[in-house]
């Protein structure tokens, strides 16, 4: 079997655990009103039936007036009078409601104590590994250097994104020792063992308390550098408060401002379906020509001449933790993870502002890596929702789980088995009808997991293929909404990529 | 008012038209309960693929039914009510006094 011939395994939308607890509520929420219909039924019935001056023409026609009793008393009462229905309805009612609201309930409850054991777990490893680290760094045996070129190389598995050209990446990063080396190893261990990823994030504020623990003057000069005594228990904050942290040296600073310097018309096609969204995303690679820092920004007019606009971002493609130019860099993932309003926000708006974006004109907001966390976050935004009408947002390779972004619009996050990157956000994606996850496995058997190629935007792309002929009914619902941004009878498109740099 | 022959209610109506109204609400009634029927059974285009999702499918086809019943009954009693109004205004055609 090809890694290709993978099945695609889709979560959230129409068959998703979230969509089917919303129709239970739902029907429950409807028989409440049947309910209500029939109880208002039953007063009004027992009020003729005991109405006194019913019972005083009795004299008058006996013998059809003794045959009122028993059929107002069928018509009210058990087992199938409106009395009996209506009480029935909403016992049948709040079956359905307390169900679905109950097992809500309990979802959250064992998500918040899944993460209240990583943060528990994060916090001893933290304090176990702090002291000897502190004692090697006294001693002199561990140069900060040498962790800060371990983990600029970790990061580099989510370089760029179409060459896959990334530090530890390439048919050397199997398991052991071999062409990749020991990055490679770990790289490959990572690929096989993501979920644990995702627990190993979710522990990250606990680690880093843990850390600090140990030691009260770091712990004092951090909370001076971050305004925050203590490392926050969820990720966002975490990632904030290491922004910060950073921030008070020449690292990871992110000050939200950008400098248009670039705007290029581009020839551009109304896209065939997500194959053609998600290819677009790998030509803003600046290995394949883009300048660095790009977005595109694609107008399809339709025959009524009603316009949609597509706009595509790239992922991370400066990864030194020192800030620079490239508003697509590692400061814009850390910070961009906590939340907040980065430069590549910035380049978004910036690029759409430019282009001609109107109010009211359907957005598709698409990006790969950092990239799709930036989408997520725009759509989240309800300032720029305030301008700008969203209604898709397509992932690939993204850390998304934490962004809250509303269900009035539909998400698509293309996530594979293997890739890393997407597990950063320490949590699963939202099960939800406007919320599709489709994971794939990348791997061939017989093959070490690869986590490198599973990020890269090619191997996105063939997936994208796939969703395109999908059957999956959630997949097929999602396709029916793309319409306006798709190719047509008399569809046209115009191109415009916009290039950016950070303000100083 | 009660007279030997009939009486008048408190909004003028006569003893069998008082019934005849009253036969004519419990036909609405059961137009009532036939719409909070149809919602019931609409219900049930609803997709589910929960472990009770045949136990509840099967409870919803039920209590539609008996909803559509009472409906039945409810008809069943307004021409009951219908037929003795008819018949009271055969013994009583004036009432006797206000």
């Amino acid at each position: 079997m090809s890694a290709m011939s993978r099945p695609l395994i889709v979560h959230g939308g129409a068959g998703g655990t979230v969509a089917r607890l919303e129709d239970l509520d739902r029907a429950g929420a409807q028989l409440q009103v049947a309910a209500q219909v029939m109880a208002s039924v039953a007063v009004r019935a027992a009020r003729i039936a005991t109405d006194p001056l019913v019972t005083l023409t009795a004299p008058l026609s006996p013998s059809t007036w003794v045959a009122l009793p028993p059929r107002l008393a069928a018509a009210i009462g058990p087992p199938s009078g409106a009395v009996a229905v209506a009480a029935r309805l909403t016992g049948l009612a709040l079956a359905a409601r307390g169900a679905s609201h109950l097992y809500l309930a309990t979802d959250l409850a064992v998500d918040a104590g899944i993460h209240a054991v990583d943060v528990s777990i994060g916090r001893a490893v933290g304090a176990l590994v702090a002291v000897p680290a502190v004692a090697a760094v006294v001693a002199g045996r561990a140069p900060a250097s040498v962790a800060t070129v371990d983990v600029v190389a970790l990061a580099g598995l989510a370089g760029p994104s179409s060459s896959g050209s990334c530090l530890g990446c390439g048919p050397g990063s199997g398991p052991g020792p071999g062409p990749g080396g020991p990055v490679g190893w770990v790289l490959g261990q990572l690929g096989a063992h993501t979920g644990a990823v995702e627990h190993a994030v979710d522990a990250t504020p606990g680690v880093l308390d843990g850390v600090l623990s140990t030691n009260p003057v770091l712990a004092a000069l951090a909370g001076v550098a971050t305004g925050q005594p203590r490392v926050p228990a969820d990720l966002p904050g975490a990632a904030g408060w290491l922004g910060r942290l950073g921030s008070a040296g020449s690292w990871l600073r992110e000050n939200g401002k950008i400098s248009v310097v670039g705007r290029r018309p581009v020839a551009a096609e109304p896209p065939q379906g997500l194959v053609d969204v998600v290819a677009g995303i790998a030509t803003l690679d600046p290995q394949q020509g883009a300048p660095p820092g790009t977005v595109r920004v694609i107008a399809v007019t339709g025959p009524s001449s009603r316009r949609a606009w597509i706009v595509q971002v790239p992922g991370t493609q400066e990864w030194s933790p020192l800030t620079g130019q490239n508003p697509l860099d590692f400061a814009g993932n850390v910070h961009g993870m906590a939340g907040e309003r980065t430069a590549g926000r910035r380049l978004v708006e910036a690029a759409m502002r430019t282009a001609g974006v109107e109010p009211g004109e359907p957005v598709l907001l698409a990006g790969h890596s950092q990239g799709g966390l930036v989408a997520a976050q725009l759509a989240a935004d309800p300032q720029f929702r305030a301008s700008h009408h969203v209604t898709h947002v397509i992932t690939a390779g993204a850390p998304v789980a934490m962004v809250s972004v509303p269900a009035s619009v539909t998400v698509l996050s293309l996530e594979h088995d293997e890739d890393v990157v997407p597990r950063l956000d320490g949590a699963p994606n939202p099960d939800r009808l406007g919320w599709l996850t489709v994971s794939r496995s990348t791997t061939v058997p017989g093959s070490a997991p690869d986590p490198a190629s599973a990020h890269d935007l090619s191997s996105y792309t063939r997936t994208a293929s796939e969703v395109d002929t999908s059957r999956d009914p959630g997949l097929v619902r999602w396709r029916s909404g793309l319409g306006p941004f798709l190719a047509g009878p008399g569809a046209t498109a115009t191109g415009l990529e916009v290039t950016g740099r950070r303000a100083p | 008012v009660y007279g030997a022959a009939g009486w008048v209610d408190e909004e003028g109506d006569m003893d069998w038209t008082h019934l005849q109204r009253h036969a004519a609400e419990l036909h609405e009634l059961a137009d009532r309960a036939r719409t909070a029927a149809a919602l019931a059974t609409a219900v049930d285009g609803v997709e589910w693929r929960s472990v009770a999702a045949d136990r509840f499918r099967s409870a919803l086809a039920n209590e539609a039914a008996l909803t559509r019943r009472c409906a039945d009954l409810l008809d069943d009693a307004g021409q009951a009510l219908a037929a003795h109004a008819r018949a009271v205004h055969s013994a009583s055609p004036v009432p006797t006094s206000r």
